[in-house]
């Protein structure tokens, strides 16, 4: 038998190119265009709409900087947000993924519930924990009253030093479902014959956790501490629905302070330079977990 | 410091202004009576088309139906459908959106920012030639006018001032007070009768939390300490802010406000007032049907009361607050038609019979000429319209970055703080936002 060889076309064919073409072209306008605007209008005074667009340097970052206490505020706001956050749904998604990694009928029943959460608008969310919270009709201090806590009655979203922890909780039950399905996923590419082999050594629960589980389990939890990490900096839809970053402030962060000054107070090139502090922020943070995971492993 | 947005006019391109002129020709004087009060053929005809009428009342959407029913058949050809979006996105996003969509000829703007907003930004046509604007009662005319000129027209007599249940007045004994020591015995003695004084509004939107302020600010600060705060010229620290952030600390003080005050919702204080827990709703006659929606059982047993924030009475100037807002106007950016049909639809709107339709329906007072009221509450409260009430004076702050911080600093106070902290927490906050 005689075998055909087949040509491939040389690697320097230019050929490849325009497979990726399409997508670089809708990245170019959709993605690079925008992001050169929003680093343009950040050195500029302008209101939005007038054709008098002034340039002013670097001074709307000078401004952020040093002499707009309201922007420190709530980028310490959007940090403490995120860690919590990230702490909490990673933590929480993590045990319930251990929790339901078997495909038992109860476990598949539980994950659908659990996940439910995730297929709501974050709107629908924000109004159902609005009611949830509301020291008159809502649910959780109606338990409170009637296991005899009358006197525990906290204005979850009107006490200023828990109103952004309330948010952070309600963001937490609305993504965990999401989270744990991403964890049992990574559950379940862990070969059972580690665990077999442990168990014949006479490891313990605990011990197959911290020498097996967890060390197999980082790719997963890398990409969920990163979505979620993204998913917190973009809870806009919830804390506008719940709070508007009230009261006082306390729960401004950054996707709404940028609304407010941009699409309220009509100073869009103020607003450009919060999102592009925004976007390094966000950045910065993602190095650093990539820094810690690295560190740990 | 932030600068004001340069002002600038919309001019029409001289094409577009010869088409105008002979689609106006079209409509002068069209479709403004019911259909069975002029006969259609009688009229000059409105040109077929269709436009969006933008607003953020949703409570009115059935009256307005109604209208636009009768409108539309006195005009075949045309169709009018209305866009609401709730009033917090209406204030962030109309602008921009109705100056990116012509269609949407016919729209409404709330007074004080969105209006000056829209206005600099040439959104409004200058209606000042058209013969409905004298429709309306010249005083209110001044809320839709901008450097001389006439961009909009007002669609609500509104009066921001607290709402009271008089059923439970009359149970507690208590009587409208008529000076501040008053004020704040009432809330003393509707507490102890077991009522929540006033279900203030403390969560979400500033603007509900901020109505009071008018009451507070109208009789101890002048319309330029109010305007100048936006440009950084009066500050906060200032002696007349302190005294208005006493008279919260005052209220707060004397149990006016509910128990976690700040996590209280729109929603929830208009529940506890309809239903009878709360005696006052401090926000204004518009909120009227919004309790009547809740209770229908509260027809005519509301009234309005103004906290005179003056120990004597003599000394205030004001004995109550008005609004003028639902500012209706022609989007410059619609086409000749559209502006033709949005310019019939409101001169169809402020004919008394109409106004008079929509007053009566909606429980708001309209500053039409000739509207005669037979809804029960409108009725109770129009002895207000012959008083000495001040355009309500918080909608002076025409910058909303200083006007938001304000109102924060004030919830502030009825959440606990004390003024003075209060007032050195905010300080620098409003300064930074001030324009220059």
């Amino acid at each position: 038998m005689s075998i055909t060889k087949k040509r491939l076309a040389p690697i320097h064919s230019s050929r490849p190119l325009l497979f990726v073409l399409p997508a670089a072209i809708l990245f170019l306008i959709f993605y690079m265009v925008p992001a050169f605007l929003t680093l343009r209008y950040s050195l500029t005074r302008w209101d939005g709409y007038s054709p008098d667009v002034e340039f002013v340097g670097l001074q709307n970052y000078q401004t952020l900087i040093t002499a707009d206490p309201v922007f420190t505020s709530t980028v310490s706001n959007s940090l403490r947000f995120m860690l919590v956050v990230v702490v909490f749904q990673t933590l929480f998604s993590l045990i319930l993924g251990l929790m339901l990694v078997r495909n038992t009928k109860t476990g598949v029943a539980l994950r659908t519930l659990y996940f439910f959460p995730t297929i709501l608008s974050s709107i629908s969310v924000g109004l159902i924990w609005l009611f949830m919270y509301d020291p008159f009709f809502g649910l959780i201090n109606y338990i409170f009253r009637e296991v005899g806590l009358t006197t525990f009655q906290p204005s979850w979203l009107g006490n200023e030093k828990i109103a952004l922890y309330s948010l952070a909780a309600t963001q937490v039950w609305f993504h965990t479902g999401q989270m744990m399905v991403v964890y049992v996923a990574g559950l379940q590419q862990i070969p059972q014959e580690l665990y077999e082999a442990a168990s014949v050594d006479g490891a313990n629960a605990w011990r197959k956790f911290v020498s097996i589980t967890w060390p197999l389990l980082l790719p997963t939890t890398i990409l969920v501490m990163a979505y979620t990490t993204l998913q917190s900096f973009r809870a806009f839809e919830l804390v506008w629905s719940m709070t508007q970053g009230g009261p006082g402030g306390s729960t401004e962060i950054l996707p709404t302070l940028i609304y407010r000054t941009g699409m309220l107070n009509l100073n869009v090139g103020l607003a450009t330079a919060q999102s592009v502090v925004f976007m390094l922020l966000i950045f910065s943070v993602f190095w650093i977990q990539r820094r810690a995971v690295k560190l740990t492993t | 410091m932030q600068k004001a947005p340069a002002l600038r006019r919309g001019f029409a391109s001289a094409k577009r202004f010869i088409a105008l002129a002979a689609a106006s020709a079209l409509v002068v004087g069209a479709g403004a009576t019911m259909a069975h009060a002029v006969p259609s053929q009688a009229k000059p005809a409105v040109p077929a088309g269709e436009i969006e009428f933008w607003h953020w009342r949703g409570e009115d959407k059935a009256v307005f139906d109604q209208l636009i029913a009768r409108f539309q058949n006195q005009n075949p050809g045309v169709k009018i459908t209305q866009v609401i979006t709730p009033s917090t996105p209406y204030q962030a996003n109309a602008f921009q959106q109705l100056r990116n969509n012509p269609k949407g000829a016919a729209f409404a703007a709330f007074r004080g920012p969105q209006f000056w907003q829209m206005a600099n930004g040439g959104l409004f046509k200058d209606i000042s030639n058209e013969a409905f604007v004298k429709n309306v009662n010249p005083n209110s005319l001044n809320a839709g006018k901008l450097t001389g000129k006439q961009y909009g027209v007002p669609y609500h007599y509104l009066f921001n001032m607290p709402v009271y249940n008089t059923e439970i007045f009359q149970k507690v004994g208590v009587k409208p007070p008529t000076n501040w020591p008053q004020f704040l015995d009432m809330c003393k003695k509707l507490k102890a009768a077991g009522y929540i004084p006033m279900a203030w509004i403390g969560s979400g939107a500033r603007g509900q939390s901020a109505q009071i302020s008018n009451a507070i600010l109208a009789n101890e600060a002048t319309d330029s300490e109010i305007f100048r705060l936006g440009n950084g010229q009066t500050k906060v620290t200032d002696p007349w802010f302190r005294t208005v952030a006493s008279k919260y600390e005052d209220m707060r003080n004397a149990g006016c406000f509910p128990d976690n005050p700040l996590g209280t919702t729109e929603a929830a204080a208009n529940a506890l007032f309809a239903q009878g827990r709360a005696a006052i709703l401090p926000t204004g006659s518009f909120s009227m049907g919004a309790v009547k929606a809740l209770n229908p059982a509260m027809e005519g047993k509301m009234q309005l009361l103004m906290p005179i924030s003056k120990t004597n009475a003599k000394d205030a100037k004001f004995e109550g607050i008005h609004n003028n807002t639902f500012i209706m106007g022609i989007n410059n950016t619609s086409s000749p038609t559209q502006q033709a049909i949005a310019r019939a639809w409101i001169d169809f709107l402020t004919k008394p019979i109409n106004a008079e339709y929509y007053a009566n329906g909606t429980s708001q007072h309209a500053p039409v000429n000739g509207v005669r009221y037979t809804n029960p509450d409108l009725k109770n409260t129009a002895e207000w319209l012959t008083k000495n009430t001040k355009l309500a004076p918080r909608f002076l702050i025409l910058n909303l970055g200083v006007s938001d911080e304000v109102q924060d600093l004030l919830i502030g106070i009825v959440g606990g703080k004390s003024a003075d902290a209060a007032i050195t927490e905010f300080a620098p906050r409003i300064a930074a936002k001030a324009w220059s």
